[in-house]
């Protein structure tokens, strides 16, 4: 479902966040390209209170086919509300990219993150606030195969918006 | 001088009788009856002699007929009890109403009676309705609801020797009502996040184990993501040993690269 992108990439890379390793996947990953056929509705991600290794990545996106909770972000203690609210987009550009019915596992991060001028005035931003403060007084319980930690769930609309390839190696 | 002495006696004796006669009274008003005390009912109950005399019949009789409901709004659980009862005088009758959930526990219990008595001969029939409400604690689904209920009739007498004694009885034991069954509960969302999910090509949605956050908020409604992300994909090869499920990481290479621009 490429479109027309409404952000150049140039300016994309000015308000980049960081740049560090993006995407795993687990498994093989032949469609993810492909366009999702139906449009994915609201869904339930689990954030995850978890130290992350590498010290520039704050949050990481993992959905998986098999297992449940199917969408996880692990955030990191030091996690800011933009890196949530990236690591939630990516989420939902990954939902359009692949659907909801995966037949792969997915991790990712975000490689580049620009907030819209909108971002530091914006009722999206107090409730990525709220959800962090949500996150961080919860009280450790046991997640299936995640292990006893320290866990919340945020229920995201429907992904709307417009994934472009920007390069094809 | 014997002459003289008749005379006295004869005055004498005619004083006397007049004396006594109604002419000598005057006419007085009688006095006011004292108000008769009226004798209090004894409370006690009627003579076996009573009995004989009226011809009581010994066809005693009690019926209790349950009606155990939810209320409409499925906040309480109602038994309400009907006694008929026939040739008693003394008449009691018990109910009691418990809800249990899925597992058998009591969520909550209560239990009602009535008592009539008549210190008199036995009516031929009467009967009596009475209620006992207990609330579901604002469980709305999933519940059964249990009664049961219990009864007596007496005709009781008094012998010559003030003894009281039952002169015929009828009991109803504890009798249990029919479980009144709410709806089940709806069941749990399968799943948290999407409803299904196909694996492997099976056509079969995959259920969830996961648990459910009940508060799982959602963004302000009208407002987008104010965030456009960029990110690479990269494609893993892996080695899995089945036998320990370790993974080893052959290589990666970027598929491409990504952007994210969400809708206005």
């Amino acid at each position: 479902m490429p479109s027309t992108p409404t952000a150049p990439v140039s300016t994309m890379h000015r308000h980049a966040c960081g740049l560090t390793l993006a995407i795993t996947l687990l498994a093989g990953l032949s469609q993810t390209t492909e366009a999702q056929q139906i449009p994915p509705g609201s869904t339930r991600v689990t954030l995850v209170a978890r130290a992350l290794a590498a010290r520039s990545q704050r949050t990481e996106v993992v959905r998986r086919a098999q297992q449940t909770p199917q969408n996880v972000v692990f955030v990191d203690q030091n996690a800011t509300p933009e890196d949530l609210a990236s690591a939630l987009a990516l989420l939902q550009a990954l939902r359009i990219q692949n659907g909801d019915q995966l037949q792969s596992d997915f991790r990712a991060k975000p490689e580049m993150v620009r907030m819209r001028p909108s971002w530091t005035q914006s009722a999206y931003r107090d409730w990525i606030i709220e959800q962090l403060v949500r996150l961080r007084l919860a009280t450790p319980s046991a997640h299936g195969d995640l292990g006893l930690v320290s866990a919340v769930q945020v229920t995201l609309p429907a992904a709307k918006g417009t994934v472009t390839a920007r390069s094809q190696p | 001088m014997r002459t003289r002495y008749l005379i006295v006696v004869a005055t004498i004796a005619t004083s006397g009788l007049t004396a006594c006669s109604d002419a000598a009274v005057d006419q007085v008003t009688a006095p006011p009856s004292a108000a008769t005390p009226v004798q209090p009912v004894a409370n006690t109950w009627p003579s076996v002699e009573e009995y004989e005399t009226n011809e009581i019949s010994s066809a005693i009789g009690i019926q209790i007929t349950p009606n155990p409901y939810f209320s409409a709004d499925t906040l309480t659980f109602v038994v309400e009890a009907q006694v008929k009862f026939q040739w008693a005088n003394d008449v009691g009758a018990t109910i009691w109403a418990s809800i249990i959930n899925r597992n058998g526990t009591v969520i909550n219990s209560s239990e009602a009676g009535m008592s009539y008595q008549r210190f008199g001969l036995p009516v031929a029939s009467g009967d009596t309705t009475f209620v006992v409400r207990v609330s579901t604690n604002r469980i709305k689904c999933g519940l059964t609801g249990k009664a049961a209920y219990a009864g007596h009739a007496y005709t009781k007498a008094i012998d010559t020797k003030l003894l009281v004694f039952n002169l015929w009885e009828q009991e109803v034991g504890k009798t249990n009502a029919p479980d009144v069954v709410l709806p089940d509960c709806p069941e749990e969302p399968e799943t948290c996040e999407p409803v299904s999910r196909v694996i492997g090509g099976a056509p079969a949605a995959l259920p969830s184990t996961s648990g459910c956050d009940d508060e799982a908020p959602a963004p302000p409604s009208g407002t987008s993501e104010p965030v456009e992300v960029c990110y690479v994909i990269w494609r893993e090869f892996w080695i899995i040993d089945l036998t320990t499920y370790q993974r080893t990481l052959l290589y990666a290479y970027p598929v491409g690269l990504y952007c994210f621009v969400p809708e206005e």
